[in-house]
């Protein structure tokens, strides 16, 4: 090249120098512009408190420079549709676009000048009050971690936006790509921040910092405004409780003085703290963390959660449990009562009975067998209570029922073997329980003569002769404990005179007690009863004594079951 | 397929479709599949076959085309024996868009102007949409009311860079072509939107000083000076250049390009602090009532001057102004893509001794990337700050650079 013609001081060269400090003046100018846009928008990222807000601030500072009527952020749906999520102007608040071949440009990343938007496809299908505001449009692709999406701006004027713009749009697309990652970034924090807030919402714990003047922080999660409404800054915790109950927030204020004053924060301190705050359908327990350490807190962390929840699910748990129990009890006493001898008659005695089950089932049993030359007598309670016991106790009527029919000759203490042996395997090993039964059976022959084994309540017999009742002790020992009771099994004989009687009961009847001083019945009441009123008929006599030991225990905790038998006839 | 390739060739093979044929072997060899494609001819070849033999070759591809004064230039050189020479540019650019339009100017070629953009928009795919650039080659005639036209379209800030067509000997077998045959008399456009990352840069100057010789045009018709300053235009010119059309006048009128390719009148397009920027007006005949005929429209009141180059300046000038587009881009060569330029043919007429340097000078500004030259009676381009404009004896480019990230 030569030299020569491109020295500075020709004047061809000086013309173009200052054409290009003209056009550096005018640069600078721009750039200064620029750079006041570019600070603010950036301001706008940082400052933001979320997406949409970063957006709205950005095209507030970018309305300068590229001095657009309008703009808007153009976001694709799951359908692919370009929708307005961010706009300076009302009217373009939701419109819809589909992405034709200029949106598809600017789609595709390159900054895209529409020149007249009513030779664009996407602008000839909007409405007449946005065509008619829409001349020429400018669109900034901006390409996100997980989308993409385009700021559009807007001109009344056809070819309002040109190359200047565009080369102007390209340095802001950083900025604006920038302000879509904030965007999406925010976006995803708060989607996090919502799990999280639906997590916390869902275990119903509300976190609040208290300082050490009880003062409560404002960083608090939301869930505290929805229980104690939205509270003033500066509120106290012992306020915040009072507001629903006085007298516990006075109690708080009391506590945390006493803390305050202690040297650290024991767990005995700490538990001088309310710790169950009960309020109209809400029941709140609240724990307490010193922060950052009991022994120098200067912050506590306090933890209130919803056990209301808990207590009504523990409440409804009980209820359903009831209903479950009184169905059982039910049964058992259908079961228990339906089981009982229909009738009681039988030649040479006259005999009197009652069952009377307690509020729950407790497993009472008693059985008037007839067989030839006599009848078989028995008496025993099911330890434990409800269905469980009344199952027990059907076994033990089915089987002495079917023992007594194959041999009625049998021994009590051959039958009660016999009888021990299934319960054991059935209450042991099949319902794998701990029941146990107390039995006594009665082999009565008609010649007043009767054998008896099996431990079980003393045999009350009233002499006819000396008017008095006398205990017959009871031998042996529980059925279903042990696989074979015979080496404590024993038959015991006896003999009922006319006019005599006998009683068999179970402890239900013996052990109530009076509510008052828990004295019980007793047996002396029960023979009192019996003396008194020999010459009565059994169902007399029986009656006198439920009725005096209604007297004596209105409500029983036990079943109570009597079973008595006079001897009517010499044979 | 690389994202944007560009490549050139030329030929000067005698047999005109052979000559297509070689040029284009040459350019696929560099671009494999081009989007759009410029052709840059002289009239000594059948342009017929030319336009033949390439709608055969180019199968669908975008192309345009005009002709050129003398020869053509490339990166790889001068291509002009016997006047005889042609040359193509193409570009291969995996997600621009380009297209191509053309229009009969007739008696409104401001209209056409407009009618063509807009079929090179359409032919883009890109209808309604700002081009990056565009790219034009017309008539000699009406070029003003071309450029208002684009500018009814695109608007005025969009780079335009073109030429009007020319021919070896002034005869006015100046044609353009495209797709749709060789044309005579049209504007024909092409709308460049070239994929991301490439950005568009011209520059638009001549090579001339302004002498202290100025005055105003005081009647005038579109093209032709009837007087300057109440006196015969073709007389206060040959004043003006001490006699430079003498023998012209003397004649009674007559050709002047060859006289006047180093006193153009100069016209002001803009005033940067306070000093004149000029565009040209190439003197091209004079005619037996004292008036003078321009490659411009010129009109009553319009302020000229004089304007004084050299050889010397003409022959670094192409250099400049292509350094001068990538200065505006403020992007260094390594980040040039390839330029177009527009060089006034007259200029080349004058420089032609020297034309090696001219070619020299153009490798070393833009770096050794590809660039295409085609030699105009008209030159169409933007003045940075002022707006696009149509003026003689200069030098227009257009570079395709990497856009600033």
């Amino acid at each position: 090249m030569d030299e020569g013609n491109n020295r500075a001081d020709s004047p061809e060269r000086l013309r173009e120098v200052v054409l290009d400090l003209e056009l550096a003046k005018v640069r600078e100018r721009e750039l200064r512009e620029e750079a006041t846009a570019l600070l603010t928008g950036l301001s706008a990222i940082t400052d933001s408190t979320s997406g949409a807000e970063i957006f709205e601030r950005l095209l507030d500072a970018l309305r300068v420079p590229f001095g657009f009527d309008a703009a808007f952020v153009l976001r694709p749906d799951a359908e692919g549709v370009l929708v307005v999520d961010t706009a300076t102007d009302p009217i373009f608040h939701g419109a819809r676009f589909a992405a034709a071949k200029g949106f598809e440009r600017a789609l595709r990343g390159r900054v895209t000048t529409h020149l007249d938007a009513t030779l664009m496809e996407e602008w000839q299908r909007q409405p007449d009050e946005v065509r008619t505001r829409v001349g020429s449009a400018l669109c900034l692709p901006l390409k996100g971690e997980r989308e993409r999406a385009l700021i559009v701006f807007t001109h009344r004027d056809a070819r309002a936006f040109q190359p200047r713009h565009e080369q102007l749009a390209r340095r802001f697309l950083p900025l604006a790509t920038q302000a879509l990652r904030d965007a999406e970034r925010r976006s995803q924090l708060t989607q996090a921040n919502r799990s999280m807030r639906l997590v916390l919402d869902n275990v119903a714990q509300g976190l609040l910092m208290v300082g050490r003047d009880r003062v409560v922080a404002s960083e608090r999660s939301a869930i505290l405004d929805r229980w104690f409404g939205t509270a003033p800054s500066g509120v106290t915790f012992d306020e915040l409780i009072a507001q629903k109950n006085g007298p516990l927030g006075a109690e708080l204020a009391s506590a945390w003085h006493e803390l305050v004053l202690a040297s650290s924060a024991t767990e005995l301190e700490l538990a001088r703290l309310p710790r169950r705050l009960d309020t109209g359908g809400l029941t709140l327990q609240i724990d307490y963390r010193p922060v950052p350490s009991p022994e120098a807190w200067e912050h506590m962390l306090v933890v209130l959660s919803d056990v209301s929840a808990e207590i009504e699910r523990a409440r409804l748990e009980a209820e359903a449990k009831e209903v479950l129990r009184q169905g059982e009890l039910s049964i058992a006493q259908r079961v228990q009562t339906s089981l009982l001898p229909r009738s009681l008659e039988f030649p040479g005695l006259e005999m009197a009975a009652r069952m009377l089950p307690a509020e729950e089932v407790g497993g009472d049993y008693y059985d008037v067998i007839p067989v030839e030359g006599g009848c078989w007598l028995g008496i025993g309670d099911v330890s434990g209570h409800g269905l469980s016991a009344g199952l027990i106790m059907l076994m033990v009527q089915s089987a002495i029922g079917a023992l007594v029919r194959e041999d009625p000759d049998a021994s009590p203490r051959d039958l009660l073997i016999a009888l021990n042996a299934m319960l054991f395997d059935n209450i042991r090993r099949r319902l794998g329980d701990s029941d146990h039964v107390t039995l006594s059976l009665l082999r009565y022959g008609a010649d007043g003569h009767f054998a008896i084994a099996g431990a079980h309540e003393d045999v009350v017999v009233f002499r006819a002769a000396t008017k008095r009742c006398e205990l017959l002790a009871t031998s042996g020992t529980w059925l279903g404990g042990m696989a074979n009771v015979a080496p404590f099994t024993t038959d015991a004989s006896h003999r009922l005179a006319p006019g005599d009687m006998l009683w068999l009961y179970t402890d239900g009847l013996t052990e109530a007690m009076t509510s008052r001083d828990r004295e019980q019945f007793g047996l002396d009441r029960l023979c009192e009863i019996i003396e008194t009123s020999h010459s009565e008929s059994m169902l007399s006599i029986r009656d006198r004594i439920l009725e005096a030991l209604r007297a004596w225990s209105p409500s029983l905790a036990d079943d109570v079951t009597i079973l008595g038998a006079r001897r009517t006839i010499a044979t | 397929m690389k994202a944007f390739v560009t490549g050139t060739s030329a030929s000067t093979n005698r047999d005109t479709e052979l000559a297509v044929r070689e040029a284009w072997a040459k350019l696929v060899a560099k671009v494999p599949e081009p989007s759009l494609v410029l052709l840059s001819t002289t009239v000594e070849y059948d342009l017929a076959v030319v336009h033949r033999t390439l709608a055969e070759l180019a199968k669908g591809v975008p192309f345009l085309g005009g002709t050129s004064c003398g020869g053509v230039m490339t990166d790889e050189g001068f291509f002009g024996v016997d006047g005889r020479a042609l040359a193509f540019f193409a570009v291969s650019d995996e997600t621009g868009d380009y297209g191509v339009g053309a229009a009969p100017l007739g008696d409104d070629p401001r209209e056409a102007a407009r009618r063509a953009v807009k079929a090179a928009l359409a032919d883009a795919d890109c209808e309604g949409q700002l081009p990056s650039a565009v790219w034009m080659v017309t008539t000699p005639g009406g070029e003003e009311q071309v450029v208002l036209g684009i500018a009814d379209v695109v608007g005025d800030d969009v780079p335009l860079v073109g030429g009007s067509a020319a021919d070896n000997t002034l005869e006015g077998k100046w044609r353009q072509i495209v797709p749709a045959g060789v044309l005579e008399g049209y504007v024909c456009v092409a709308a460049l939107f070239p994929s991301v990352g490439v950005g568009v840069e011209t520059s638009f100057h001549s090579g001339y000083d302004p002498t202290p010789k100025t005055g105003t045009v005081t009647r005038a018709e579109r093209r032709v000076v009837y007087e300057i300053d109440g006196k015969p235009a073709a007389g206060v010119y040959n004043d003006w250049t001490g006699g430079a059309i003498d023998g012209v006048i003397a004649a009674g009128g007559g050709e002047l390009l060859s006289k006047t390719n180093l006193f153009p009148i100069g016209r002001h397009a803009a005033v940067v602090h306070g000093v004149p920027y000029f565009v040209l007006s190439h003197p091209e005949r004079a005619f037996a009532d004292g008036s003078m005929g321009l490659f411009t429209d010129v009109a009553a009141g319009d302020a000229v001057v004089c304007m004084s180059g050299s050889v010397d300046n003409l022959v670094a000038r192409a250099g400049n102004v292509a350094r001068a587009a990538l200065s505006l881009a403020n992007v260094s060569t390594d980040r040039a893509h390839a330029a177009l330029i527009i060089f006034c043919g007259g200029c080349y007429l004058t420089v032609r001794e020297r034309i090696d340097e001219v070619h020299k000078n153009l490798v070393q500004a833009l770096g050794g990337v590809p660039f295409f030259v085609t030699f105009t009676f008209g030159e169409q381009g933007r003045i940075v700050g002022v707006g696009n404009r149509h003026g003689n004896l200069m030098i227009a480019t257009l570079a395709f650079v990497d856009e600033p990230v």
